[in-house]
């Protein structure tokens, strides 16, 4: 790889120190977003307030992942949250979460 | 005359009374049945000899049936034999039902015919030699397909199948021939496979091949395909694709898929009763056309 080519590079697959590294940064971000309340990162109204907010997470993220999994946690989150709130908010109401047994907790919809 | 017939008749103690009835005729009708009453209780006693045994009394004979007989139980002891009887019996039952039931269930899942899910394919292993359906023969494998580039699932569920083949080899002595076949052969040679399964299990055994072959066998198994067939070197993309682990007889046919609900452990369970429920096909087509056939229809 050289400074001045264009050559197209193939990326090599993330091993696991790297996927790790991804997924630490993500959480970071992600930690951050919850701190300003935003749920959807991928919303144009938010893109103020995380460049304000959380630019240096939000660099440390885009290097650590490639851009297509950036953009699929992105995609995920809202979901994520949506999910998480509505096991608490059931919670709440009393109700019983059953862990089956062979099955990994909160195994449904995930 | 009606009077001295019927007092005639009268046995000894009936005659005892007979003055009084004399004197007083009008109590007659009442004093008969008191006469035959004294009548009966004095005869009781005198029963047929025969029913008692020479040299006994009756409450002698009642002992000796008691304390003789072997076979007699007390209720105790026949409820506590009820029970134990009852229960292995019912747990045998169940036993039997629940593995016929899995049996039927790995049938249905086999289909009639050319099988619903599998079937031969033609694909390159992470070291460059062929790998077709004819490898999976004489052994249980687990498939999973996925791609190197995979954000999040994959991974885990890479781990998870690492965990599940130690779960089988320690717990049940079943080694498992674990296989990942890539949707993404763009990107993954057998070299960057090689490298990207060797953080996981040592055993698992990664395929690729050209797209159309990747493309063929994801269909088979019916795995959601979505990768684009002209795609540029270094582009950065992701690749949809269904998350089950599907387990394989050791005649290269489907047995069952095990969806992402499942953990290590319940995984393993699920593997193991498939595996101890396993009949060779050869054993199969005897059963069904045995007398006993209608039980595994």
């Amino acid at each position: 790889m050289g400074l001045f080519r264009s050559d197209p590079v193939i990326p090599d697959p993330p091993n696991r120190s790297k996927r790790e590294k991804c997924w630490e940064s993500r959480d970071l971000f992600f930690s951050c977003l919850d701190r300003i309340d935003v749920v959807n990162p991928l919303d144009k109204k938010h893109d103020k307030i995380i460049a304000k907010e959380c630019s240096k997470e939000n660099k440390q993220y885009e290097t650590d992942c490639v851009a297509s999994w950036v953009k699929y946690f992105n995609q995920k989150r809202p979901f994520d949250i949506k999910k998480e709130r509505m096991l608490k908010e059931a919670e709440e109401q009393n109700a019983e979460v059953i862990q089956m047994p062979g099955y990994r907790p909160g195994a449904i919809g995930k | 005359m009606i009077r001295t017939t019927n007092l005639l008749r009268l046995p000894q103690l009936g005659r005892l009374f007979a003055p009084t009835v004399l004197r007083n005729s009008r109590c007659l009708s009442h004093t008969f049945p008191r006469a035959n009453e004294l009548n009966e209780q004095v005869m009781k006693p005198k029963k047929p000899l025969s029913r008692i045994p020479v040299g006994g009394s009756e409450s002698v004979r009642e002992q000796t049936v008691k304390t003789g007989s072997t076979v007699e139980f007390s209720t105790g002891r026949a409820l506590v034999l009820f029970l134990v009887v009852g229960a292995g019996l019912t747990y045998f039952f169940k036993q039997e039902k629940k593995r016929l039931e899995i049996q039927r269930e790995a049938e249905t899942n086999r289909g009639m015919g050319k099988p619903l899910i599998g079937g031969d394919f033609n694909l390159v292993d992470h070291n460059g030699n062929p790998f077709t359906q004819e490898k999976l023969k004489g052994k249980f494998s687990v498939l999973y397909f996925g791609f190197s580039h995979c954000p999040d699932i994959c991974p885990d569920e890479l781990d998870k199948l690492g965990l599940i083949l130690e779960n089988m080899k320690k717990n049940h002595g079943v080694t498992l021939q674990p296989i990942f076949i890539t949707c993404d052969p763009a990107r993954d040679s057998p070299e960057v496979l090689k490298e990207y399964l060797s953080e996981f299990h040592p055993d698992i055994i990664g395929l690729t091949g050209d797209y159309d072959e990747i493309k063929k066998c994801c269909k088979n198994f019916r795995v959601y395909f979505s990768t684009p067939r002209d795609l540029k070197p270094g582009q950065d993309y992701l690749v949809d694709h269904s998350i089950f682990f599907y387990l394989m007889d050791p005649e290269g046919e489907f047995i069952d898929v095990l969806g992402r609900q499942y953990d290590a452990e319940g995984a393993a369970e699920k593997i193991k009763q498939h595996i101890s429920v396993y009949v060779p096909k050869d054993a199969r087509e005897k059963q069904k056309q045995g007398w006993l056939g209608f039980l595994f229809k």
